[in-house]
C-alpha cells in the first residue's frame, strides 16, 4: 500500500511520517467557503510558526482549488492539509522544501446543535508553547480523549492541560459566563485556537470577553457555557456533570452563527 | 520381526511413561508453594511486561533459583503470553499455578480506604492523596464542585462516609463520585421524609444542619434531641451558637476556642450570624442526615456536654447555666 505513497527518490510525506504539517476544516454553503479569511489566516500563521514555506502563488492555487470544489458540491466540508513535503528518512529538514498540500471534501454532518452534557476529562493535554494554538497533524490527544469519552456518559469534555489549566473541548473551543463576565481560555500552553474562536474575539461578539488562564476551580460559578467549532457553530452546554446551566446564546453571536453555519 | 515389534512396543511404552513423568514433575514443581514463609504482598504486571520478567521478579522476591526453568515450565504447561496488566496479590503460599491463574483471569487485588464522617473534605483529600495504588486526578478541593457537578461552589459535606474498595489505578475521582452519588441519594431521601418540625428550606440546608449535628454529638441516642434544639432555635429565630461551626470558620484553628474567636464575625460564627452557616462544616453520617430531617418534639434550646461525653439538655437559659456551672466549670464557653 505504501507503493502509492512512497517515492523511491523523495521518500514519503512527512505529514504521515511525523505529523509534520497542519490543517484546517472549512464549512461551505451556497458554494462559498464560510469564514475563509480566518481559515486562510490560520494556514498562513501555522506555516510561519512551523516554517513551512507557503508562497502566495501556492496559497492562490489552494484557494482556487477550494473555490472550484465548493462550486461542485454546494454545501459540505472541505479540509486543507499542508505538510512539509517528502523525505526519505529522519527528522532532518529537507534543504529545499517542497510542501505538499491536500484538499478533500465531504458531505456536511447532520447539524445537531442540541445542548450537550460535559464533564472534566481525566485525560490532559501536554503543554507545548511552541505548538500551542496550532492545528497540527498530531491529534493523538484528541483520539485519547475520544477513547475516554467512549466509556463515559457525556457528549464532550472540558479538557485541561497537564498543569490543570482549562483549555478547550475535545474538538472545539470553550466560552463560559460567570458572575456577569464572559471568559475563554488563553491558548499559549496548548490547545487549538479555532477559527470560530478567532472570529468571535475579533468581531467582539461577546461583550468584554476575558481571555484568561483558568483552573477547574474557576468554573464553579459558571452559569452558561458553549463550545465553538467552525463546522458546527456554537454548541450550548446544558450540564457540567450533574449541574444544570443556562443554554441561552447571546443574540449577536446567535445571529453570526445563523449567518455562517446554519 | 516379532522381536522388533515387541521392542518397539516396549520403547513406545517407555516414551509414554517418561512423558507422563515429566508432565507430572512439571505439574508438581509449578504447584509447589513459592516459599515456605514470607509476608503477603502485591506485585504489578504493567502493560507490556513479559512472563519471563514476571518470573524473575517473583523469584527474586522469594530468593528462588531456576527462573529460566520456571519460565519454560510455565510456558509449557500454562501458556503465559499476553498477560493482563494489573496489580495482583502475592503470598508465599502461592504456587506458580495459582499465580498464573490469578493473572490470566485478571483477578486483581482490591484495596480499601475508609473515609469517615465528621471530617472535612480537605481531610478526605489528604487521605486520598496518600492512598496506595490510587490514581490522583484532582488538583485540589476547590475543583471538586466542578468535577462532581455540585450546585454549590463548595463541595463540603456532599460525600458519603464509608469504606470504599478499589482496584489499583482507580482514580480518586471515581471513589468520590461513588461517595457523592450515594450522599445525594441519602439527602434527597431524608428531605422527602422530613417531618413537620423540620425548619430548613432545602436539601442543601438539611446537609448543612446534618454536618452541625455530626460535629455536636457522636451518640446515636442524642442526635434527634440535638437536632430538635437547632430546629427549635431556627423556628423562633434564635442564633444557633454552635462551637463547631465557629471553629470551621477559623483559619488554622489550634484547638483552643477563645472569647475573641466567638466575637469575630465570620460567615461560620453562628454566635454572630443568624441561621445556618453558608456550607456544611464536615461530612455527616447518614444517621446525622436522618436526624436533621426528623427532629423529635422537644422544648429544648440548650445543651452542654457532661463529663461522660453525653449532653445535658435544657429548656431555659437559667437551667442551662446551672448545667454549664456543674459540668464545664473550668471552661470559658458552653
Amino acid at each position: 500500500m505504501f507503493d502509492t505513497l512512497y517515492d523511491a527518490d523523495k521518500g514519503f510525506d512527512r505529514g504521515l511520517q511525523f505529523g509534520d504539517g497542519h490543517f484546517t476544516t472549512i464549512l461551505f454553503k451556497h458554494q462559498q467557503p464560510q469564514l475563509w479569511p480566518y481559515h486562510k489566516q490560520r494556514l498562513i500563521a501555522a506555516s510561519e510558526r512551523l516554517e513551512i514555506p507557503l508562497p502566495d502563488r501556492l496559497l492562490k492555487t489552494i484557494e482556487d482549488s477550494l473555490l472550484a470544489a465548493c462550486r461542485e458540491h454546494v454545501t459540505g466540508v472541505a479540509k486543507i492539509i499542508i505538510t512539509r513535503g517528502n523525505s526519505r528518512q529522519g527528522y532532518r529538514l529537507p534543504s529545499d522544501c517542497h510542501p505538499n498540500w491536500y484538499l478533500t471534501t465531504s458531505t456536511r454532518p447532520q447539524l445537531n446543535n442540541s445542548a450537550v452534557k460535559v464533564a472534566v476529562a481525566e485525560t490532559r493535554l501536554g503543554e507545548q508553547p511552541l505548538l500551542a494554538g496550532l492545528k497540527t497533524l498530531n491529534r493523538l490527544e484528541q483520539v485519547l480523549l475520544h477513547k475516554e469519552l467512549k466509556s463515559a456518559s457525556f457528549d464532550d469534555f472540558i479538557v485541561c492541560s497537564s498543569n490543570g489549566y482549562v483549555t478547550e473541548a475535545i474538538q472545539g473551543n470553550l466560552f463560559w459566563y460567570a458572575d456577569g463576565v464572559w471568559y475563554t481560555p488563553k491558548l499559549d500552553r496548548c490547545g487549538v485556537a479555532g477559527v470560530m474562536r478567532e472570529a468571535i474575539i475579533e468581531r467582539e461578539l461577546l461583550p468584554a470577553l476575558n481571555i484568561i488562564e483558568a483552573k477547574v476551580a474557576d468554573l464553579c460559578s459558571v452559569s452558561s457555557m458553549f463550545i465553538t467549532n467552525s463546522v458546527k457553530g456554537v454548541i450550548p452546554v446544558s450540564q457540567i456533570h450533574d449541574k444544570v446551566i443556562n443554554t441561552q446564546i447571546p443574540v449577536d453571536l446567535k445571529a453570526f452563527i445563523d449567518e455562517t453555519c446554519a | 520381526m516379532k522381536r522388533a515389534l515387541k521392542f518397539l512396543t516396549l520403547f513406545l511404552c517407555l516414551v509414554v511413561l517418561m512423558s507422563a513423568a515429566v508432565f507430572a514433575l512439571t505439574q508438581w514443581r509449578l504447584a509447589q508453594p513459592l516459599a515456605s514463609a514470607g509476608n503477603d504482598d502485591v506485585f504489578e504486571v504493567a502493560v507490556g511486561d513479559t512472563a519471563r520478567s514476571i518470573v524473575s521478579r517473583v523469584n527474586s522476591r522469594f530468593n528462588r533459583d531456576f527462573s529460566e526453568l520456571d519460565y519454560r515450565l510455565s510456558q509449557f504447561l500454562v501458556g503465559v503470553d499476553r498477560l493482563p496488566a494489573g496489580v495482583y496479590r502475592l503470598s508465599s503460599n502461592d504456587s506458580w499455578l495459582s499465580l498464573w491463574s490469578r493473572i490470566k483471569n485478571n483477578e486483581e487485588a482490591l484495596f480499601s480506604i475508609t473515609l469517615i464522617e465528621g471530617q472535612t473534605i480537605t481531610q478526605w483529600m489528604t487521605q486520598l492523596n496518600r492512598a496506595e495504588y490510587m490514581k490522583h486526578t484532582i488538583d485540589g478541593v476547590d475543583e471538586l464542585s466542578v468535577i462532581m457537578g455540585i450546585e454549590q461552589a463548595s463541595a463540603e459535606g456532599w460525600f458519603y462516609p464509608e469504606t470504599y474498595h478499589y482496584r489499583a489505578h482507580e482514580t480518586d475521582r471515581s471513589i468520590l463520585r461513588r461517595a457523592h452519588d450515594k450522599m445525594k441519594t441519602i439527602v434527597n431521601e431524608a428531605w422527602q421524609q422530613r417531618n413537620p418540625r423540620c425548619e430548613v428550606d432545602s436539601p442543601y440546608e438539611l446537609l448543612i444542619l446534618a454536618s452541625i449535628i455530626e460535629k455536636e454529638t457522636g451518640l446515636s441516642g442524642e442526635r434527634d434531641l440535638v437536632s430538635s434544639v437547632f430546629h427549635n432555635r431556627l423556628r423562633v429565630g434564635m442564633r444557633l451558637q454552635s462551637d463547631p461551626t465557629t471553629i470551621y470558620g477559623i483559619d488554622d484553628f489550634d484547638g483552643n476556642l477563645t472569647r475573641a474567636h466567638l466575637r469575630e464575625k465570620t460567615p461560620y460564627n453562628t454566635y454572630r450570624i443568624d441561621g445556618l452557616p453558608p456550607t456544611p462544616i464536615a461530612i455527616p453520617s447518614e444517621a446525622a442526615v436522618r436526624a436533621a430531617a426528623q427532629p423529635v418534639p422537644s422544648d429544648y434550646f440548650y445543651f452542654v456536654a457532661n463529663k461522660q461525653g453525653e449532653h445535658v439538655f435544657s429548656e431555659t437559659l437559667e437551667q442551662h447555666q446551672r448545667a454549664v456551672r456543674r459540668y464545664q466549670l473550668n471552661q470559658d464557653t458552653e
